[in-house]
């Protein structure tokens, strides 16, 4: 569909009607080029760094959060931990950070990945699984609801940027989060993926300097 | 000149003091009056004596600044002489530089204040490595001329002259272009030379000889007693031979299981049977139906012809013999194979039973056998492990040849006394002790020779003392004569790397002494498990005095762990009894204890650091428990230290549980310079505050302990304890935590500021500093609430 400038320019409801008919690939297109964005370059560098196989095919595990869903790519994850953990805590944590557990051997940070994406303190989890994911020799626990299924994103092009879709963090863009996976919306749930390297890098520098991002 | 230098007043004093005491104040009294002309706040005065006293406050002046002109060039003749450069020796010019910066900026002699600031800045490159000690010497020397010009300049003329500085910046400013340039230019990394030409390598060599001398680090292999060797051999041999009754008790259990495993399966066989045999044998109920027996039925067959029940009974009772035998009979004689079976079959069942049994009890006899053997086992095994960590136990007398080096070569003069050399310590603690134990022992005599040819003694002594308790090894180095401060904070963190901790007090000697405590061994730690809410934490046995509970102890100060921790409190509001960690007293006065939710048991445990992001102060690593969970080990000196300095700057409320009532404010002024503490006194007397004074760090430690005032104001550099030194240790005195700390130095580099914050000081003003800014200061701090202990 081929947008009529000056329709809109002199009549919002043309334009707001104009949105309303365009299917979502047209309608991030449209965004993107408002924006005078490329698509989701942040995206494809921060996927790039975890295996991407040919044709952009990217193998995920998709964790429920509270509020939201995520996808993890596989090659990251090492283990599942069950749900008995017992967790340590240590002085002066992040209001996201659970605790500490020993993971084979290694000491490793607990993250509560719901908290730490919507910045926001929320109550312990009931029912909940941990992930172990490691990024460059590093180990985190990621706290997660529940895991769902292992889904395969076709390419990157399905990424669109946090700042085009709506906030979940008072309308700032979280730290951690790339985008959100534009055919990942399941139910009212929106389907976030993770920029790994940014999420390991600002975890260990909140936790090292006692910050909450409060 | 300044404005901070005034006073008139105490003349109840006057009395206590000696003659040279009187000058000085009665200089401050003719000062104070000579200030007055210079302030247009305060009235102008016509005496003529406010000429006299501004001479007499010229000379006081020039007196210390020659004193200090004069260490500094004994210093330097003696670098220049010695046959290697030893850039410790330039730490005394910098501390005399760095008194000479406050000295002067206060009399606003501000030429000489820049040449004393150069000095401490080439010291700084010095000791960076940024310049070679003989390289660094020359621009000394030529700094120190500059001094000692502008000085007879100041005496001569009645002002400074500039001229010396200026020639002293030109030559540092084509250091400063030389270093430039060869960072920019160069792939080398060296010093450069004087001139700013790359040093040549010979140049190189004769300079750093000593840094390669001083410092012999250990070999990485360790050294072996051997006879521990030998007690080692022949625990493993044990070992070895406890293969063979092992194996047969192995041997035996398989043999029990086998046999074991042969009764089950010959009892599993009469499992058909008996079912077989448990299958209901046919009532009397149904005897009419179906015959007793085959010899009954043939006779009742014949006796009736027809099937006619009624008849059958009715022939049963004519026949009572018949009846009875119908009655009573449950089998027929065909059955009786069948019981022969059955009674076979219970019979075989027996034996199998015993069987099983017998064997079951083989099997358990076997086990016993092997548990046996294999506890043996453990119990050498545990042996060789014991063994195997006292192998690399060293005595501390190998330490000693460094220590011996460093008191030869800085106090040569000095008795060197060592006592408890044969005290065994792991070689790792030993690898890691060598350069801090060096480094006080060197930081605090390097200028001790110099003091003790200046007072004619020449057998100051100095102490090596070490003994053991458990698994604690105490160490104490102890000197007679006053010695240079910042050893402490120079060598604590060494120390604390040890999950040791390091203190001073002053000794018999009227001088100071250092303590340090660290394990003998640093891969196991005895502690007390405790239980706080829901977690668990360990308490290294080094660290606690005793345990208690809160009824029983008398306690000054109580501090809550999970407070300490920041973790939620989860104790049970309705239990009796609290336990209670007493705390090692030391040279507090007061009583000290940690409440906790459980003490759960002693522990001995293997320590594992935390990975750099996880670290946190007060928690020297983690342990795991039997069932794999991570435990925090905790460093309480270092954790009260956190919580008091943390607290000391969040302020939760008032603590008046120590703070002593007072109708005046009381101040504590510690400088080494008799000059700026008077000034100090003067400023703060006037504003009606009382004053104690310190010249040196380890006096500033006995009056805060004696008396802990309402504000204390230190200096960076002082004798025997330094600025940070007390900083460092004040925190071990819970009496302490409401002290308000201002600091006065003349380093106004963010760097000297941020450390001093970290170590929990309130204020940090830069010398000189106007004195309505540093009442202004005191004030705001003082004003402060206090932080909340309980």
């Amino acid at each position: 569909m081929k947008e009529d400038s000056t329709l809109f320019s002199v009549s919002p409801d043309a334009y707001a009607e104009y949105l309303e008919q365009l299917s979502d690939t047209e309608f991030w297109n449209h965004a993107y080029e408002k924006a005078h964005m490329p698509r989701s370059p942040h995206a494809l560098q921060a996927l790039a760094t975890v295996a991407i196989v040919p044709d952009h095919m990217l193998t995920c595990i998709t964790c429920e959060l509270r509020t939201a869903q995520c996808i993890l790519p596989l090659t990251i994850i090492r283990e599942i931990l069950p749900v008995s953990q017992r967790l340590t805590l240590l002085p002066d944590m992040p209001f996201w950070m659970l605790g500490i557990l020993s993971w084979r051997g290694e000491t490793i940070a607990t993250i509560d990945l719901c908290s730490y994406l919507t910045k926001s303190c929320s109550s312990p989890l009931q029912k909940h699984a941990f992930l172990i994911v490691q990024h460059e020799h590093l180990s985190l626990a990621l706290c997660v609801l529940s895991i769902d299924a292992i889904v395969t994103v076709v390419n990157t092009n399905q990424i669109v940027p946090f700042a085009l879709a709506p906030a979940i963090a008072g309308g700032e863009t979280p730290v951690g989060i790339v985008g959100v996976w534009e055919h990942g919306n399941v139910g009212q749930k929106q389907v976030f993926v993770l920029d790994i390297p940014t999420l390991f890098k600002d975890v260990v520098q909140s936790i090292e300097r006692n910050d909450s991002h409060e | 000149m300044s404005e901070g230098l005034f006073r008139t007043e105490d003349d109840t004093k006057e009395e206590l003091m000696s003659a040279d005491d009187l000058a000085i104040l009665q200089t401050f009294d003719a000062m104070e009056t000579w200030q007055h002309t210079e302030t247009p706040v305060r009235p102008l005065s016509q005496d003529h004596d406010a000429e006299f006293t501004q001479e007499d406050m010229l000379l006081l002046f020039a007196s210390e600044m020659d004193e200090d002109i004069g260490q500094m060039k004994h210093a330097l003749s003696q670098l220049e002489q010695g046959d290697k450069l030893d850039e410790t020796r330039f730490i005394t010019l910098r501390r005399v530089a760095h008194k000479i910066r406050g000295t002067a900026g206060a009399m606003e002699c501000y030429a000489m204040a820049s040449i004393a600031r150069h000095i401490e800045e080439v010291e700084e490159q010095i000791n960076t490595g940024i310049l070679f000690p003989l390289v660094g010497l020359n621009v000394l020397v030529q700094a120190v001329l500059a001094l000692e010009i502008t000085l007879q300049d100041l005496l001569t003329h009645g002002h400074e002259s500039d001229g010396p500085l200026h020639a002293l910046e030109h030559e540092l400013e084509q250091f400063t272009l030389a270093l430039h340039l060869q960072g920019e230019t160069s792939t080398t990394t060296g010093p450069l030379a004087a001139t700013g030409r790359p040093v040549t390598e010979e140049e190189a060599r004769s300079n750093t000889v000593h840094d390669t001398q001083e410092y012999l680090p250990l070999p990485p292999s360790i050294s072996v007693e051997v006879q521990r060797f030998e007690r080692l051999l022949r625990l493993s041999e044990q070992v070895t031979e406890t293969r063979t009754p092992l194996e047969n008790a192995q041997e035996q259990v398989d043999i029990a299981l086998r046999e074991l495993s042969t009764a089950q399966g010959r009892l599993q066989q009469f499992e058909r049977a008996l079912i077989d045999l448990a299958r209901p044998l046919r009532s009397p109920q149904h005897i009419p139906h179906v015959p007793a027996s085959s010899l009954v039925e043939r006779m009742l067959k014949e006796a009736i012809p027809s099937q006619n029940s009624t008849i059958q009974r009715r022939v049963l009772k004519r026949h009572p013999l018949l009846l009875s035998l119908y009655e009573k009979t449950e089998w027929d004689e065909l059955e009786i194979d069948r019981y022969s079976e059955r009674d076979k079959t219970i019979s075989a069942l027996r034996d199998a039973i015993a069987q099983v049994t017998i064997a079951n009890t083989h099997v358990q006899k076997a086990y016993a056998q092997l548990h046996e053997v294999t506890q043996d086992y453990v119990g050498r095994a545990t042996d060789v492990h014991t063994h195997l960590h006292l192998l690399r136990l060293t005595p501390l007398s190998v330490l000693l040849p460094h220590l011996q080096h460093v008191v030869a070569t800085y106090a040569p003069d000095a008795l060197f006394e060592i006592t408890g050399e044969a005290t065994e310590v792991d070689q790792d603690i030993l690898d890691t002790l060598v350069v801090p134990l060096s480094t006080l022992l060197r930081t605090c005599i390097f200028d001790a020779q110099y003091t003790g040819e200046e007072l004619g003694h020449k057998s100051h002594r100095i102490w090596f003392h070490a003994h053991a308790l458990g698994n604690e090894v105490t160490l104490e180095i102890g000197f007679s004569m006053a010695v240079q401060g910042g050893a402490l904070e120079k060598a604590q963190h060494s120390i604390q790397q040890l999950r040791g901790t390091i203190e001073s007090q002053r000794n018999a000697e009227g001088s100071v002494s250092f303590f340090l405590r660290f394990p003998r061994s640093q891969g196991t730690v005895r502690g007390l498990l405790v239980r706080v809410g829901d977690q668990h934490v360990v308490l290294p046995f080094s660290q606690v005095q005793h345990v208690s509970d809160e009824q029983h102890q008398k306690t000054d100060i109580v501090y809550h762990l999970h407070k300490l921790l920041n973790f939620p409190d989860r104790s049970d509001p309705h239990r009796r009894v609290t336990p209670l960690i007493v705390l090692p007293q030391g040279r507090s006065r007061l009583v000290a204890g940690i409440l906790v939710d459980e003490v759960v048991s002693d522990v001995t445990v293997i320590v594992k650091p935390l990975a750099r992001y996880l670290q946190r102060p007060g928690v020297a690593g983690t342990v795991l428990d039997g069932k794999g969970h991570v435990l925090l080990l905790l460093d309480i000196p270092t954790l009260l230290k956190h919580y008091t300095v943390a607290y000391r700057h969040a302020l939760p409320g008032d603590s008046d549980a120590i703070k002593v009532q007072r109708t005046q404010r009381l101040a504590l002024i510690a400088d080494d310079s008799t000059l700026l503490r008077k000034s100090l006194a003067s400023t703060l007397e006037q504003a009606h505050y009382a004053i104690v004074e310190a010249c040196d760090g380890l006096e500033a430690l006995d009056l805060l302990t004696q008396n802990p005032p309402d504000v204390f104001l230190l200096d960076m550099e002082m004798p025997n304890l330094s600025g940070y030194d007390l900083l460092s240790i004040m925190h071990i005195y819970p009496e302490l935590s409401d002290v308000k700390i201002v600091m006065l130095s003349s380093r106004a580099t963010e760097k000297y500021k941020q450390r001093a914050l970290e170590l929990g000081v309130h204020a940090y003003l830069t010398k000189p500093c106007p004195q309505d800014v540093l009442l202004k200061t005191i004030e705001g701090v003082l004003q402060q609430k206090s932080m909340a202990i309980q």
